[in-house]
């Protein structure tokens, strides 16, 4: 046989042998590469990361567990309230465990990290200005609040970003870096976002960042850094009376949610309530804001919250502006703006606010802080910036936060792998 | 010179037996002139005095007879008959047994299914070839044996039991052994559609160098399948026919009505609380089922009748070859509702072409298998107080649930190839082959009481396609015989499953799933993987004397990330046939002698075909098992994430080196055969979830993390002896020993726990340095007999608190408190015993004298520990134990009941609040060793001497008992029926007794 005979069957040989062959089509399994093809796939993304903030905050009334339900302000009637509020934070209770659980804050940055990579993956032809914009400011946002969140729970904290994977974040490194991405943030979002029809939504923009509730962010970061002055200057810089009209809400929209431990009304009167000794200590009687804000029972011992809308939980306010106005002006030495701040957020109040001086004013701030925020989980952040834990936490000693007790302990499942460990307080408590 | 005359003669050639060898070919040495036998086995020839006749024939010795006399051309053919033939299939090629260097056995399968019946050739092998672990953990019809070789080399957290499977090459073509657990519908043996009766032997390829050619699929042991195909000589048409009956083993102990009475109401007058009072069941006279006391499995479980009818035509000439067979299974279960069916069909044709240099062979198998199974798990443990369902007091009450469930497979596999003879010694051959493996289930449950049903439907579909060519270069110069291959294959695999079922059930005429709008829920999934291989074989002989060989494989799998896609998987081995130097030569004795060393490399995947690729999915479940809902604001929100944790780019094959040294000696004219090989395997790299900081947004991630080292010796005896001119007796022996141990575990080797799916701890642990999946139980030291006896804390005066912080008393189990803090918690658990097989093997033996024949197959496993479960479930009473279940006979079981009783088993309180029988005691644990006499056949043998009148050539009539006797320690019923991991399984479904009637008729 010649041999080029041979030729054909050398070919056929190799006709099997196209490496093409290795290359599976994930038929309909969605997979990362070439997933992000339209900018309604990147808003469902970003849209991921407010639903999983919404699981890190509401489930077990996160939220609230963090802030008045540990200072006692609100009961909520769940079985681990009382482990809560007596301070057994290292509590076996399944609950309590769960809520010195960090790993679905990190899931928000994780999302927004996720988004953020494939944001700058895609190329102008999916994503134009103001999605863009948009949805890299959301993504920023999102993982500026998640930190904040976190170093205001337990204080350290470790960092998820790719530079530094699982550093050990002090928490001045922690608020810096989310400070750093919500003024990035800030940069990027809008007053006011679009709906499809390209028409500006006060619906979308109040369970969405918007410009307002991401400086709202920023100034608080900045305050919990001691940069009063800084905050003083970026409140007042962006809220001028030209944008008065462009200011909104940021909440959570609760939808429908499949999870049955995701209460769908977090701050139904059902469940949480105060009792009408605590109300009248916080806001006393005659007080007008009072009535709008509470529903006194029909035997005169409970108040409950009253709802506006039930679809939001309620978390970065535009009520809350001349409250961090107030904060800023008095921590940078403007105490007579301060007071007119503080007034001007506190209309319906009785006590008279234009007598306060330097040693006064913090009092009255976090008198009104706590008045008027009430609901929104707040309450502990507020001590710990102000120094005033073991005034109003009487289970801790000044030592006892100095060691770190206002802080959250931190469960054995966000310890393991990382770098850091449990604060002395908490360890001694094992 | 004058020449004598040839003179035309008449012979025949005959078996041992003395039936003809049909198409046995006759020469005469140094002569052109040759012939064939007839069916007679008559050959005619002309001869001279003093010719050699050469007589030879498939499957006998060759024999050289002088021809001097009439009498010498009745010519005996002694059979070939170690059942391992002479030339067997090995990877991509046929190689003679003398110059196999690897640790290689073969099965003939006609030997085997002559004597013995079963749905599968593997459960078939059992106890056939040493090193080959087979173990039948159900005795349901259709059930899939568990298969090990060399020992398990598997590990998982949960309790699926990892498996070590073995690849199935059926001619050639790798098929669909299983399917991945996400996409098999049904859970019938996929092996059971090959009729046994279709294959002409089994190869087991059982070390590295023999498997490695088989490469990222090989490191289980490779079992290579060949199917008969037509000889040549006139068509040979078959039948086997058989029927038997199956019986009901021994079942489980009932104490039947009046007993169970009086435990009853014994355990409630010792030990109810104050209030508590018996179901009436068992105190009014007047109800009708106090005086009941029904059978459950005598009415469950019944006789049945198991038919097996099997035909074939086969044949061969100048043409090619073809074969064509066609078989019909039928086997009723012992157990209500129960059973296997299988309708196979195998069509394979070979034609010459081109002045032979083209060989075309097709292969068209068709096959269907039905197994109809109980939905849900029938309770056969009724109360003996609860009416049978017959009974027309219970006519419509939910008494037990009826209902069916079928598990269709049908498989069509087509292959077809090509040889093409280039020049002398090189071939090329191109194949492709197709597979279509179909699985279905529909099942539905009826309610007695609301004739409401729950419906179920689902199908999977498999598909395979394969394409392979291979170039040999085959030359011998002089004394040096080497043949080359170079191969490539390509192959892809997808499976698709879709599963409807009905949520809120409705009364139905219909078996389907067929609901109003808006009730029904269906779920589609699909699956897919391919493979790219390269590979290459060499071997040696110089003189038949020294043996060399190495193969070479490359695999590219579309598992892998693409950075980590192709693996290498490289082989050695030598042989030495020893008895062929010059110092052996006067060892008359020794026919043969072979040592044997090989090296080599192979691999293991996994199941998830996506697991390195990252599989997106939209929710996830967390730790907390809450399942994210992916809506806001009236905006889908989807972040996807990776389903089965986080992505590892880096995730690789499963690399298993072995080492192996052997010997095989052939004796005393081949009267006695012995086999030796020891091995080392080690596998590295086991796929394992390991946790990951939850900063990463991610709880786990699979690694390749757990190494797990087996060892072991293989010995196996053949002896074929003649006992007297009519009298003779072969026999094979094989044993095998094995030690596995796990060498390393991810998370500084943390001891894994093993846990189910749904969360339970089930007293299995891996450790390193222990053998796979021990018991990790708690040390039973008996029965507390005195108050005396509970340790008391020398510090606090407290007594030992038992489990669940349980205050001790008399008569309750006494554990050892292993860390003395004077509390039994988990931290008192120990490494109790080793469910892994340390010794198996069998013994088959075959007397014959003049046409009948008597065999016996036995297999045996010695060293291993298992847990009576089956005992420990029905002894672990709760508060609701009465009016249920039936209870067994307290008498049987030694169970403490006042001081001084030296008992077994602690009291039986079920109000004590905390369960006194526990899953973790290390008293459930016994000695699994048992030898079982699985078989035994009687046969006979007609001959056409014996019958001349009968219109067909061979008639063979047998009697088979099947699960004969099982001897051993343990307590429960059938120390084989336990799951890889040491559990009883027999509650699953007890194995039955068969005695089969055959006749096989050859025309």
């Amino acid at each position: 046989m010649k041999f080029w005979k041979l030729i054909p069957v050398v070919l056929l040989f190799f006709l099997f042998a196209c490496k093409k062959n290795l290359t599976i089509n994930l038929d309909n399994r969605t997979v990362a590469e070439g997933y992000y093809d339209s900018p309604q796939k990147f808003e469902q993304a970003a849209v991921g990361g407010y639903v999983d903030l919404r699981r890190a905050l509401v489930a077990n009334y996160a939220f609230l567990m963090y802030g008045e339900a540990r200072t006692g302000d609100l009961a909520v009637a769940t079985d681990y309230q009382p482990a809560v509020v007596s301070q057994k934070l290292t509590s076996d209770n399944r609950y309590v465990k769960q809520l010195t659980d960090w790993e679905y804050f990190y899931d928000v940055i994780h999302d927004a990290n996720d988004l953020l990579d494939n944001i700058n993956k895609a190329d102008n032809s999916i994503l134009n200005g103001y999605k863009r914009n948009l949805y890299k400011g959301e993504a920023l946002a999102l993982k500026s609040y998640a930190y904040f969140y976190m170093a205001r729970i337990w204080g350290d904290i470790a960092s998820a970003e790719t530079n530094n994977f699982g550093k050990h974040l002090t928490n001045q490194e922690a608020v810096t870096l989310a400070s750093g991405f919500a003024s990035e943030a800030k940069r990027l979002l809008p007053w006011r976002l679009l709906n499809d029809s390209e028409i500006e939504s006060a619906a979308l923009t109040n369970i969405r960042f918007s410009k307002t509730s991401v400086t709202s962010l920023l100034a608080h970061e900045e305050l919990w850094l001691g940069k009063a002055q800084d905050a003083y200057t970026l409140l007042t810089n962006t809220f001028t009376t030209a944008t008065t009209d462009s200011l909104s809400d940021f909440g959570i929209s609760m939808g429908v949610d499949r999870r049955t431990d995701i209460p769908q009304k977090p701050l139904d009167a059902g469940v949480v309530s105060m009792t009408i000794d605590s109300l009248n200590a916080i806001y006393p009687a005659g007080d007008s804001r009072r009535a709008g804000m509470f529903n006194i029972s029909s035997d005169g011992k409970t108040a409950t919250m009253i709802v506006a809308d039930a679809t939001i939980l309620p978390l970065i306010t535009k009520r809350e502006l001349n409250l961090l106005f107030a904060e800023a002006a008095w921590r940078s030495g403007n105490l007579n703006a301060a007071k007119t701040y503080l007034i001007r957020a506190a209309t319906g109040a009785k006590e008279d606010y234009s007598t306060l001086t330097d040693a006064t004013f913090a009092n009255a701030l976090l008198k009104e802080r706590r008045r008027m925020l009430v609901g929104t989980g707040q309450r502990v952040f507020d001590l710990i910036r102000l120094g005033k834990v073991s005034t109003y936490i009487p289970a801790f000693t000044d030592a006892d936060v100095q060691k770190g007790a206002a802080y959250w302990p931190l469960s054995a499942n966000s310890l393991k792998g990382s770098s850091l460990s449990q604060n002395s307080y908490w360890l001694s408590k094992k | 010179m004058f020449a004598m005359a040839q003179t035309a003669v008449t012979g025949r050639v005959t078996d041992e037996k003395g039936a003809p060898v049909i198409g046995a070919t006759i020469k005469v040495k140094g002569k052109p002139a040759g012939t064939q036998t007839d069916l007679t086995g008559t050959f005619h020839i002309s001869l001279r005095v003093g010719d050699t006749v050469i007589c030879s024939s498939i499957g006998f010795l060759p024999k050289h007879v002088g021809y001097k006399t009439q009498s010498d051309l009745n010519i005996r053919l002694a059979e070939d008959n170690k059942t391992l033939g002479q030339v067997l299939v090995v990877g991509y090629k046929s190689q003679a047994k003398q110059e196999i260097t690897g640790s290689v056995a073969s099965i003939k399968m006609d030997k085997v299914t002559e004597t013995q019946a079963a749905e599968s050739f593997e459960s078939l092998l059992q106890g056939r070839i040493a090193g080959v672990n087979i173990q039948l953990n159900s005795g349901e019809p259709g059930a899939s044996p568990a298969i090990i070789i060399r020992g398990l080399a598997a590990v998982s957290r949960d309790d699926a039991s990892a498996l070590s499977e073995p690849l199935y090459v059926v001619d050639g073509v790798p098929i669909i052994s299983k399917t991945s657990n996400e996409f098999a519908i049904t859970s019938t043996n996929v092996l059971a559609d090959l009729n046994p009766s279709d294959i002409e032997n089994v190869v087991v390829l059982k070390d590295a160098s023999a498997a490695a050619i088989y490469g990222s699929r090989a490191a289980n042991g490779v079992i290579l399948i060949t199917t008969k195909k037509g000889k040549i000589g006139k068509p040979q048409i078959n039948f086997n026919l058989r029927t038997g009956v199956n019986f009901v083993p021994q079942l489980q102990d009932v104490a039947g009505g009046d007993k169970e009475r009086q435990q009853v109401a014994r355990l409630y007058q010792l030990y109810a609380p104050y209030g508590t009072f018996m179901p009436a069941m068992y105190t009014d006279v007047t109800n009708p089922f106090y005086h009941n006391s029904s059978d459950w499995q005598g009415y469950l479980y019944n006789t049945s009748v198991t038919q097996d009818y099997n035909t074939s035509i086969r044949g061969a000439g100048d043409f090619g070859q073809y074969s064509v067979s066609l078989g019909y299974m039928d086997y009723k279960g012992i157990l209500f509702n129960t059973g296997f069916k299988r309708y196979s069909s195998l069509a394979s044709t070979t034609f010459y072409a081109l002045n032979k240099k083209l060989i075309i062979n097709n292969t068209l198998a068709v096959a269907r298998t039905d197994q109809s199974k109980n939905p849900g798990s029938l309770n056969t443990n009724y109360s003996a107080l609860l009416p049978l369902p017959n009974n027309p007091m219970v006519a419509g009450s939910e008494v037990y649930q009826p209902g069916r469930l079928n598990n269709v497979n049908d498989r069509m596999r087509f292959s077809s190839d090509a040889t093409l003879n280039l020049v002398k010694n090189l071939s090329f051959k191109t194949s492709l082959s197709l597979e279509y493996l179909r699985l279905m289930q529909d099942s539905s449950i009826t309610s007695r009481r609301t004739l409401r049903s729950d419906n179920k439907s689902g199908v999977g579909e498999n598909r395979n396609l394969l394409v392979q060519n291979t170039l040999t270069y085959a030359p011998t110069v002089g004394k040096h015989r080497l043949s080359l291959l170079l191969g490539q294959s390509a192959e892809k695999l997808e499976s698709k499953i879709t599963i409807v079922n009905n949520v809120s059930s409705a009364q139905t005429l219909s078996q389907t799933v067929n609901w109003p709008q808006g009730n029904s829920i269906g779920t589609s999934n699909y699956t897919a993987n391919s493979l790219l291989s390269y590979f290459s074989r060499f071997d040696y002989s110089f003189d038949e004397k020294y043996l060399f060989g190495a193969s070479i494989r490359t695999d590219g799998s579309s598992k892998f990330g693409a950075a980590n896609r192709w693996g290498v998987f490289p082989s050695v081995s030598a042989g030495w046939n020893f008895n062929k130097e010059k110092i052996f030569e006067n060892w008359k004795w020794l026919n043969s002698g072979k040592i044997r060393g090989s090296y080599g490399l192979s691999g293991t995947t996994w199941n998830n075909d996506y697991l390195a690729l990252g599989i997106m999915s939209g929710g996830s479940l967390d730790r907390y098992n809450s399942l994210l809902q992916i809506s806001y604001g009236g905006i889908s929100g989807f972040t996807p994430t990776w389903y089965d944790g986080f992505k590892n780019d880096n995730l690789t094959w499963v690399k298993t080196n072995m080492g192996n040294v052997g010997m095989d000696l052939s004796m005393f004219n081949n009267k006695v055969e012995f086999i030796f090989d020891a091995y080392q395997k080690v596998t590295k790299g086991l796929l394992l979830t390991t946790a990951l900081p939850t900063t990463s947004g991610y709880n786990e991630v699979y690694r390749n993390a757990a190494d797990v080292l087996n060892r072991g010796l293989e010995f196996t005896l053949n002896t074929n002896m003649n006992l007297s001119k009519n009298l003779s007796w072969s026999t094979g022996l094989n044993f095998a020993y094995n030690k596995n141990r796990v060498t390393s575990l991810p998370d500084g080797n943390a001891d894994i726990i093993k846990t189910s799916t749904s969360g339970q701890d089930f007293g299995s642990i891996v450790r390193v340095g222990a053998p796979l999946n021990g018991f990790f139980f708690y040390q039973s030291e008996g029965i507390y007999q005195a108050e005396s006896q509970i340790p008391v804390n020398p510090k606090t005066g407290a007594k030992l608190l038992g489990l669940q912080n349980k205050t001790l008393q008399v008569g309750d189990r006494a554990f050892k408190d292993q860390n003395g803090d004077y509390k039994i918690d988990v931290s008192d658990r120990v490494y109790s015993g080793d469910p892994n097989p340390k010794w198996t093997g069998g013994w088959t033996n075959d007397f014959n004298y003049k046409g009948f024949g008597l065999n016996v197959v036995s297999t045996f496993v010695i060293g291993r520990d298992i847990v009576n479960s089956a005992l420990l479930d029905r002894l672990k009473l709760g508060k609701s134990f009465a009016g249920a279940t039936s209870l067994p006979n307290f008498d049987n079981y030694s169970i403490w009941q006042k001081s001084g009783d030296n008992a077994k088993y602690p009291t039986l309180n079920p109000w004590s609040g905390v369960s006194q029988i526990i899953n973790y005691d290390s008293s459930y644990i016994e000695d699994g060793s048992y030898f079982k006499i699985k078989s035994v056949t009687l046969s006979y043998n007609f001959t056409k001497k014996m019958m001349p009148r009968l219109p067909f050539d061979r008639m063979r009539i047998y009697c088979t008992m099947d699960n004969v006797v099982t001897f051993q320690k343990y307590s429960g019923p059938d120390a084989e029926l336990v799951n890889v991991d040491g559990f009883d399984m027999s509650g699953g479904y007890p194995m039955r007794r068969l005695m089969l009637f055959g006749v096989s008729i050859g025309l």
